[in-house]
């Protein structure tokens, strides 16, 4: 770690002797997601870097003075996005990785402008993807927590138009979690596991997985972990395609004078995760996720 | 242990070790499979509950009752669990299957290291905790919210029977014991085997060993043991072949032996009877020779007796002075050979058995005093002191042989005075206790002391035998024939007693005897009047004799006391009532009591106590000093006599009675005191004879010294000086005697001399002798030197 701070810095070099280049700060954690997220935004931003200057903060590293003068603020996490927007600079603020109901939970910057990339999918694509591996399933079930069960109405909305019928449970507690579960996979076969800390948790992700095995219910999640430790599938972006993301946004606000950000969004690059091992265990035949990938792309382009 | 047989021993020794092994290997194996079987149903009750809560997990977290009993049957196959069962944490049974023992419901989830949680006589209950598996659900971990708290979500129970294992417990254990016992059984067999190979063999030449002990030669033991025992069984039969032959040998050898033995007492058989002829022969010839001997001598003794006879006459003849001295010397030579042949006689007719005792009655005390009485003068002469004690128990009359007791005693103190140069011969008699004498006889101890050269202890045991004196050179130097003490021993065993001696070389002798005497009944001794009750103070240096002089004093009724201390005299005469009468007794030749009875006669006090001077017979008592004078030594009579003549201030009439040849007194006025110091016996007595016959008092003395002793210590009127003497010769002794001599006073000296040259003149009046007389001296001479004296 303190070997790539000094590749930053030893970049940062030639930047600083040409100076009073627009000075574009990121800020985040220290772990690799975040650094990949990073990595991945300078490849993109890169090809522009006569224009401006990019720099790499950690959130102990960020001091609001020390940015005085940038033309753009990226925070990478909930927490890198939580400090810089309690920050009193004025200038833009991309947030990135956050889900969507923190980035909503965000104060409003002092008269600067903020935008944001979350961490979910778009409710369509799951429902797509849904569509596409198990064209057979025409009930999807999903339990809603306190945090997705916002999403209800959007997740009916979005069934119909795959033509989906669309099950949901609302829970408060986790101990609500098995009877649930019991009320909605059952009769629909399949069962969607939407981002929620009461619903998808470490603890909770074992009865959701062994449940849907016993039951002979496909589960699709929303991330490759649960489709490593037993889910079905699942659609998910990854840290370089966030910061793909994110590093065009980035551009497109700069290349605007006076710096505009675009509005905040769901990611548009993605990937889908298959756990091929559940899938023969229930006795399911799907494509591969390349396959898979390319079918959601082309449908979401044609739409 | 000691006493057990060999077999017994070899088995302890095969056995002990194997079976001592054996059982603790057994029991150490069997214990380490008893604590693996142990081992195991914990591991097994362990993995059982730790692989089942996993398992259970979603059953209690999805409540699947189902599946839980599902799972729980499957695990009841096992052999050994009894019971499964499954709660969460807070206590709601999900499920159960087997037949529950435990109250479950309460048991503390706190498992040991086995994860046992309680345990009965006939399971073990297992509990492992069901934990919730945690799955990571975000690719992004960061966004994960942090759960934190307990995870255990409930428990599994397993109950693991131990009944099975005690089963297979008891089967190890026996099959253990049965392969020990099996395995001991084997080896005792061995041991067995081996034992007897061992101890058979050694019992066998045990018993023909006995056999051997007990006489027989013939046996032989078997050899078959092997070994050393082999060896052992050689060594044995050879040990005992060895013995036959040594026996038949020494059989041949004794017999051989025995053959020569009897051949040798026959010859001696032979010599004996050869020998007894002999010795009758020889007693023949002795008993022959005894009868010729006393015949003998009773023949030669006749005409000594004429021959002593005729010299006594020869004696009162009127002689030459030169004449007179042969006859003395003839009649002392003849006296010698009379006492020889009658001691030659004595002893023959003892030997020949001829001697007959008398029996008559006499008084042991009178006896004594006469043998003393007879003895003095020659003791006097050497100087020594006779001292005479019959003890006051001793009995006055008794029946016996007096004369041959009288010979005893006169042998032995004659012996006495003989053999002592100086001090005092002491002689005794004391009746010994009654219970010695078991009849009416009572036994009378005698005994002569002496101080003088003693006897070698290894030849007092032959002392008694005849013609033997200490040593050769004894008999040239003390006359005597040597048979004093044979006849005395062979006297004393004829009346019935017993003798013997104590002695050590140079400290004297001590000769005993003891005779069984009839004791006659007689009036006892009664005082005598004139001197009962009168105070008598005896004054004597010698223990002994200061004892028996008081002994005789308490006879006469005196009331004495005695003293050994001159200083104390005064002190005794001042306590004792008047008249008091005391004895001054000297020692030998001393005069030691001049001073004491000038001192007494100095002081007021004492002035009138009567003053008897106790001395030898010598007269040189200082006649105005002095009451009396009494001779030594004191016998019962003169004692009395001396003391009553002492009370009527007369002199006593015992020096003319104890006297034998007793000189005319003449008047003070013309008596003179004449020391004569003359070495030759014979020269003195006929000096002193010619003195005495004229009444002149006589003090002689052998040599010079003793001669300047006397002038010391008191007065003489002459001084007759032979020139040669031993020791201090006569003008050596004038000299010093001149020098000494008090201012004033001159004594006369007069030499004799046999050389009368001119220069022993001038050598005598150098010397400041005033005279010289030719020897040998004649009377007339003699006495007209005392009368130019006036």
């Amino acid at each position: 770690m303190p070997a790539l701070a000094l590749l930053f810095c030893l970049l940062a070099i030639p930047l600083l002797a040409v100076a009073e280049l627009p000075r574009v700060v990121v800020v985040g954690g220290e772990n690799t997601h975040h650094r990949a997220v990073f990595a991945a935004m300078r490849q993109v931003l890169g090809r522009d870097s006569a224009r401006y200057e990019v720099i790499y903060r950690t959130i102990e590293q960020y001091r609001p003075d020390s940015t005085t003068g940038a033309v753009l603020r990226v925070a990478v996490g909930t927490a890198a996005a939580r400090t810089l927007g309690a920050a009193p600079d004025a200038a833009p603020l991309l947030c990135v990785l956050l889900p969507r109901d923190d980035y909503l939970a965000l104060p409003q910057p002092a008269g600067g402008e903020m935008s944001g990339l979350f961490l979910e999918q778009p409710l369509p694509r799951y429902l797509a993807l849904l569509r596409l591996a198990l064209p057979q399933h025409e009930q999807v079930g999903a339990v809603l927590g306190p945090v997705s069960s916002a999403l209800a109405a959007d997740l009916q909305q979005a069934g119909y138009r795959q033509q989906l019928q669309i099950t949901t449970a609302s829970i408060t507690a986790e101990r609500e979690l098995t009877a649930a579960l019991e009320q909605v996979a059952r009769p629909a076969g399949v069962l969607l596991a939407l981002p929620d800390p009461v619903v998808v948790n470490a603890d909770t992700a074992r009865t959701l997985i062994m449940t849907a095995y016993h039951k002979g219910i496909a589960l699709v999640g929303y991330s490759q972990a649960l489709a490593k430790a037993g889910a079905l599938m699942a659609v998910h972006s990854t840290p370089e395609q966030f910061g793909q993301e994110a590093g065009e946004m980035v551009r497109a606000a700069l290349s605007a004078s006076p710096v505009r950000l675009p509005p905040a969004r769901h990611p548009a690059y993605f990937t889908v995760s298959v756990n091929y091992q559940v899938a023969r265990a229930l006795e399911l035949n799907l494509p591969p996720e390349d396959r898979l990938v390319a079918r959601l792309r082309q449908q979401e382009a044609a739409q | 242990m000691k006493t057990w047989s060999i077999t017994r021993k070899v088995l302890l020794l095969a056995l002990v070790p194997g079976t001592v092994i054996a059982l603790t290997l057994s029991a150490y194996f069997t214990s380490l499979q008893l604590r693996a079987l142990d081992r195991a149903l914990r591991d097994e009750g362990a993995v059982l509950a730790t692989q089942f809560a996993p398992a259970s997990e979603y059953g209690v977290v999805s409540g699947n009752q189902e599946m839980l009993a599902r799972l729980a049957t499957s695990m009841l196959q096992r052999e050994d669990v009894v019971w499964i069962g499954v709660r969460d944490t807070q206590g709601a049974v999900y499920q159960q299957v087997g037949q529950v023992r435990f109250d479950w419901h309460n048991i503390a989830t706190n498992p040991d290291a086995d994860g046992v949680c309680a345990e009965s006589t006939s399971s073990l209950l297992f509990c492992a905790p069901i934990r919730k598996t945690r799955l990571q659900v975000s690719d992004f971990p960061d966004l994960d919210q942090e759960r934190s708290g307990n995870d255990v979500i409930g428990w599994v129970f397993v109950e693991m029977s131990t009944e099975a294992n005690a089963r297979r417990r008891i089967e190890v254990i026996a099959q253990s014991l049965v392969l020990t016992s099996l395995l001991l059984f084997i080896t005792s067999l061995f041991a067995i085997f081996i034992g007897y190979q061992i101890s058979r063999p050694i019992i066998a030449m045990t018993e023909t060993v006995q056999k051997v002990a007990r006489g027989n030669l013939d046996v032989r033991t078997q050899v078959n043991g092997g070994g050393e025992i082999n060896s052992l069984a050689h060594g044995i039969n050879g040990m005992i072949a060895s013995l036959a032959s040594g026996r038949d040998e020494m059989l041949r050898r004794i017999d051989h032996a025995t053959a020569q033995l009897r051949e040798t007492l026959s010859s001696l058989e032979q010599k004996n009877l050869a020998l007894d002829e002999e010795r009758m022969r020889a007693q023949a010839a002795s008993h022959a020779k005894g009868q010729f001997l006393a015949n003998m001598s009773h023949e030669i003794r006749t005409p000594l007796s004429g021959i002593i006879g005729m010299l006594a006459l020869l004696e009162k003849t009127d002689l030459q002075p030169n004449q007179r001295a042969y006859v003395t010397n003839l009649s002392l030579a003849a006296d010698a050979l009379h006492t020889l042949l009658n001691d030659i006689l004595d002893l023959s007719r003892i030997e020949a058995g001829k001697l007959q005792l008398l029996e008559q009655t006499f008084s042991p005390r009178q006896l004594l005093d006469e043998v003393a009485l007879m003895l003095a003068s020659s003791a006097h002469e050497k100087g020594l002191d006779l001292i005479c004690h019959s003890a006051v128990d001793l009995p006055e009359q008794v029946r016996g042989d007096s004369l041959r007791l009288r010979q005893v005693l006169i042998n032995l103190v004659s012996n006495a005075i003989k053999f002592t140069e100086a001090g005092s011969v002491v002689v005794r008699a004391f009746s010994l206790p009654a219970d010695s004498a078991p009849d009416a006889r009572a036994w009378v101890r005698f005994e002569v002391e002496d101080s003088g050269i003693g006897i070698p202890a290894d030849r007092q045991q032959s002392i008694f035998d005849s013609f033997t004196q200490i040593d050769s050179s004894n008999t040239r130097r003390y006359s005597g024939s040597g048979l004093g003490t044979t006849i005395a021993r062979e006297l004393v065993q004829l009346m019935g007693g017993r003798i013997g001696l104590f002695s050590a070389e140079g400290q004297g002798s001590l000769f005993w005897f003891e005779l069984p005497l009839l004791v006659e009944a007689a009036a006892p001794a009664t005082a005598h009047q004139a001197l009962n009750g009168s105070s008598l103070v005896i004054v004597q240096q010698d223990n002994e004799g200061r004892r028996a002089l008081q002994d005789l004093a308490v006879r006469l009724g005196l009331d004495v006391k005695a003293t050994a201390d001159g200083a104390a005299v005064a002190g005794l005469i001042a306590a004792s009532t008047p008249p008091v009468l005391v004895m001054l007794v000297e020692h030998g030749r001393e005069a030691s009591w001049l001073d004491l009875a000038r001192q007494l006669r100095s002081q007021k006090a004492t002035a009138r106590a009567l003053l008897c001077h106790v001395t030898f017979f010598n007269g040189d008592s200082d006649a105005g000093l002095f009451d009396s004078q009494m001779n030594k030594p004191v016998t019962l009579e003169s004692l009395r006599e001396g003391l009553q003549a002492l009370l009527q201030h007369q002199p006593g009439p015992s020096a003319m009675q104890n006297g034998t040849a007793l000189p005319a007194v003449l008047p003070a006025a013309t008596q003179r005191r004449v020391l004569v110091a003359e070495d030759n016996r014979i020269n003195a007595l006929v000096i002193r004879s010619f003195l005495e016959q004229a009444g002149h008092r006589v003090v002689w003395v052998e040599n010079g010294a003793d001669a300047l002793a006397m002038l010391a210590r008191g007065h003489f009127d002459l001084v007759l000086m032979d020139m040669r003497m031993p020791q201090v010769d006569g003008l050596e002794a004038t000299r010093r005697w001149r020098m000494e001599e008090p201012a004033g006073q001159h004594t006369p000296i007069v030499a004799l001399t046999a050389n009368a040259t001119v220069e022993d003149r001038e050598r005598c009046l150098t010397a400041g002798m005033d005279a010289f007389l030719s020897k040998p001296v004649e009377q007339e001479q003699l006495l007209a030197l005392l009368d130019r004296l006036d």
